[in-house]
């Protein structure tokens, strides 16, 4: 298990590595002096000079981008033009209420999309089945921030269910920040009022993120529940007498989860690409609105930031979901403490 | 014997109702857009005109879809909207697929010390969201429809390099392509006379389904006003400036999303009636 994750590691980093280059040579050789755009037109050649030596441009490019990677590793991704702030403090600003957005969307898309891939593969081509089926293919076809407009459309204005934009309502004021995540700090603020105002802002847009994923879930589900009832294990323990719903949760759920589970956590990654779209609906103060700032200001260090944060989750969260597919998968689990 | 392969995938293409209504969907988009000049109420509508008088007007008999803040017909923008989606996804395509697919043809079947970087290239681009490595590339240039379709064609050609590159690992040692090569064939000629042929099933599924996302990633590229800018008609764009009257002109968000669901599952159905067919044939 340690090699296999070691190498998986070594491998998650090489193609952040890949990454950090590609996204560090196209900011660099696309034709707009950053330094010019950031400063304005009334500034005078001797400060826009004085910033080029500041961001590093004046350098050759190799150098530029080893100068880059050194701070990287320092935990420094550079000075933001835009907000004339380190833009790892942006960062920190911004990341969680997207993360926030993210994981209840990842926990919408398993707390609706497993249960109902099991509703239907019980109902095989009956109606349940039916409905998991055209919601998978509207949620792969639609794009996230669609659903979104649909959904305010229908939850805010017309049932006035649920508010329309942002984090909190007015006149709440936010819990102390611990962790950014509102939810979490409203718990830790024992502020319950806080609390379930943040939870009703966080459900359209979560829902709206989770849907593309949610239904796919759900045929995967389905799929892999029926193809596990198919083999003979499952026929011995009904010849035992188990109760159906004995033999789902015990013996069919789990091997059926693995490769459901690695499908979801790309999904799951991806979302936070589709955050962005969502975000823009509900005026959500998060990364979507900062990284579209930084491009309309060429604010390359807070792109380069941005991207690379992204990236590096995406790589996270596939390196554990494989761990968690072997962890669910006892063969695989054997083959890699041999080292096969 | 050409003629026979194909009647037989028509039947099976035929007998999926599913197929044919991603096909009529995919016809009725591209003969809308193609047509916009001509078909469209207000032709003159798709551009910077300016109407105040019928601003702002519900779905009627007059306005199908309704009217924008400009008086601007909505069903005529939508079509000429189209076109824009439409041209995305074939410079993308036309141009990411042949090089993606010489790409994995060459470094499958040749192999050599530039194909493994190129593989090694395909790593890093695969294993991040397009979305979001298109925005970073739009990031740093200009927003227009022409560095849309650029970021987007990088994003995309890696994808059918893997694809091909693992079939032809798989075919290389096919009988037809060690009798190729003892006669004497050139690579060339094996690599697209004899290997090429074999994959097309995939890469027209694949690059049918593709249209579809390049379409949807095209249109969310616009939508955050990175892609193609105002006054031309683009879905993802029209979605973005619908959105800021909501929920008095509902319309003008509604319909252009409509209008990308609609071609996205056009596309998307198509696929797999086309995989399923292929498949039979």
């Amino acid at each position: 298990m340690g090699r296999a994750l070691f190498r998986r590691l070594v491998w998650s980093l090489g193609v952040l590595f890949g990454v950090s280059l590609l996204i560090f040579v196209l900011a660099r050789v696309i034709p707009g002096d950053p330094a010019r755009i950031a400063l304005g037109p009334m500034a005078t050649e001797e400060q826009v000079e004085a910033l080029r030596r500041a961001l590093y441009l004046d350098r050759p490019l190799p150098l530029q981008y080893v100068e880059f990677l050194r701070r990287v590793v320092r935990g420094d991704l550079g000075f933001s033009t835009y907000t004339k702030r380190p833009v790892v403090e942006d960062l920190r600003e911004y990341l969680p209420a997207t993360l926030e957005l993210v994981f209840v969307s990842g926990f919408i898309m398993v707390a609706l999309g497993l249960p109902l891939g099991i509703v239907a593969a019980h109902f095989r081509d009956r109606w349940p089945d039916a409905l998991a089926r055209v919601l998978a293919l509207l949620g792969v076809v639609t794009p996230s921030f669609v659903w979104a407009i649909f959904l305010v459309l229908i939850f805010s204005y017309a049932l006035g269910w649920l508010p329309v934009m942002g984090r909190l309502s007015e006149g709440l004021s936010p819990p102390p920040r611990v962790t950014g995540f509102l939810t979490i700090d409203a718990v830790l603020a024992r502020d319950w009022v806080v609390f379930v105002d943040a939870l009703r802002h966080l459900a359209l847009p979560a829902l709206a993120l989770s849907l593309s994923g949610l239904g796919q879930a759900a045929r995967l589900a389905r799929t892999n529940l029926l193809e596990t009832f198919a083999k003979p294990y499952i026929e011995l323990a009904r010849a035992y007498g188990l109760s159906p719903f004995a033999i789902a949760l015990k013996y069919a759920l789990r091997p059926a989860m693995a490769p459901t589970l690695t499908i979801m956590g790309l999904d799951f990654a991806a979302m936070l690409g589709s955050a962005f779209l969502v975000e823009a609906v509900f005026n959500w103060p998060g990364l979507a609105r900062y990284m579209v700032q930084a491009t309309l200001y060429k604010d390359l260090n807070a792109i380069v930031g941005t991207a690379l944060v992204v990236a590096a989750f995406f790589l996270a969260v596939n390196l554990l979901v494989d761990l968690v597919v072997v962890w669910l998968n006892p063969r695989l689990r054997i083959q890699e403490r041999e080292g096969i | 014997m050409r003629r026979e392969s194909l009647r037989r995938f028509w039947y099976h293409f035929g007998r999926n109702p599913l197929s044919l209504l991603g096909l009529s969907i995919v016809t009725l988009v591209v003969v809308g857009a193609l047509g916009a000049p001509w078909i469209a109420p207000y032709p003159e509508h798709a551009g910077r005109f300016v109407n105040f008088a019928e601003a702002g007007q519900p779905p009627s008999l007059h306005h199908l879809l309704g009217t924008d803040t400009f008086g601007r017909d909505l069903f005529s923008r939508i079509l000429f909207g189209y076109r824009i989606s439409l041209a995305l996804g074939v410079v993308v395509l036309g141009i990411a697929v042949p090089l993606g697919v010489t790409l994995g043809l060459w470094a499958g079947y040749i192999g050599g010390g530039i194909a493994t970087w190129i593989m090694r290239l395909s790593d890093v681009f695969v294993a991040i969201p397009p979305l979001v490595l298109a925005m970073a590339v739009l990031g740093v240039a200009e927003p227009s429809l022409t560095n849309a379709m650029m970021a987007l064609t990088l994003m995309w050609w890696p994808w059918y390099t893997r694809m091909i590159y693992n079939q032809v690992r798989s075919l290389r040692l096919e009988g037809y392509v060690v009798a190729a090569q003892i006669i004497g064939a050139s690579a060339t000629h094996i690599m697209f006379r004899e290997i090429l042929p074999n994959t097309l099933p995939n890469i027209l599924t694949k690059a049918a389904l593709d249209m579809g996302f390049v379409i949807l990633i095209g249109a969310s590229l616009s939508f955050l006003g990175l892609g193609v800018q105002p006054p031309t008609p683009d879905l993802g764009t029209m979605v973005a400036e619908g959105a800021r009257y909501l929920p008095d002109l509902w319309w003008l968000a509604v319909f252009p999303g409509l209008a990308i669901l609609f071609v996205v599952l056009g596309f998307n159905l198509l696929a797999d009636g086309l995989r399923d067919a292929l498949g039979e044939g």
